[in-house]
């Protein structure tokens, strides 16, 4: 699944899902018509919130992991195919949409 | 770090449901929920969705349906008239139930009932005085009926 990321690749945060910091926890809480669907919302932790915090529709894959990396205690290999798994699983919930 | 251990679609506890339940109605103006359960056929039915208004913006009313937090847990009952000689002036009830929920403190009531979708498509916003009226009249005549005697003269 992560094979369909590539690190050259662009995403940008979907307006159909927000990110959103409640109880303490950080949220991905969809979007319908004018509300927030409460059924599906997903939990991220640290590492998730910051990396969804990261996807600006700017930058690409490589300069996000380089942000880990400066960021969090872990080595490049980890961190690019925890990244490529990460994104593949926002593109499946559309959190995300490729840009460039 | 592992992503599969980082990124987590928690299935939601019931706590955890509860706060997140919570902080949404503070963040959003509105959210959307399923129903579960059928306590409130056939005005609600499982599966549908409906779209809920805190009760910071909307001020609840008798009849409304409401989104409350009880010792069971989270509840999408109906408000009704209470007894104020017992302290509680408004309570809850299913549409179906024989018997009244148990009082709750005012911020327990979370959010009200101001849309209502079924197979993808709107539904006017449910009535309120007349299914609330039924409700009661079922609970009372449940609650005082009586085998018939025969009386021999």
């Amino acid at each position: 699944m992560s094979d369909d990321v590539s690190l050259h690749d662009v995403f940008a945060r979907s307006e159909r899902m927000v990110g959103r910091r409640i109880a303490g926890e950080f949220v991905l809480v969809p979007i319908v018509g004018h509300g927030a669907q409460l059924d599906a919302i997903f939990n991220l932790t640290r590492v998730g919130a910051f990396t969804w915090e990261q996807l600006d529709g700017r930058r690409t894959g490589e300069q996000v992991v380089e942000a880990l990396l400066a960021r969090f205690d872990v080595d490049r290999a980890t961190a690019e195919a925890d990244y490529r798994t990460f994104l593949s699983k926002l593109l499946a919930i559309r959190a995300v949409s490729r840009v460039g | 770090m592992s992503v599969p251990d980082e990124f987590a679609c928690r299935a939601a506890d019931a706590a955890f449901a509860d706060s997140m339940l919570r902080g949404c109605l503070d963040e959003f103006a509105m959210v959307r929920l399923s129903v579960s359960g059928d306590c409130m056929m056939p005005v609600l039915r499982p599966g549908d969705t409906v779209v809920l208004a805190p009760a910071r913006h909307y001020r609840p009313r008798l009849g409304d349906i409401v989104l409350v937090r009880l010792a069971a847990g989270l509840r999408l009952h109906r408000l009704v008239p209470g007894w104020p000689s017992r302290g509680s002036a408004r309570r809850t009830k299913a549409d179906r139930a024989a018997y009244w929920d148990p009082p709750f403190a005012p911020g327990d009531l979370l959010g009200a009932v101001v849309g209502l979708e079924r197979e993808g498509r709107a539904l006017p916003r449910p009535a309120r005085i007349a299914p609330a009226l039924r409700s009661l009249v079922r609970a009372v005549l449940r609650r005082t009926r009586t085998p018939f005697r025969t009386i021999e003269a």
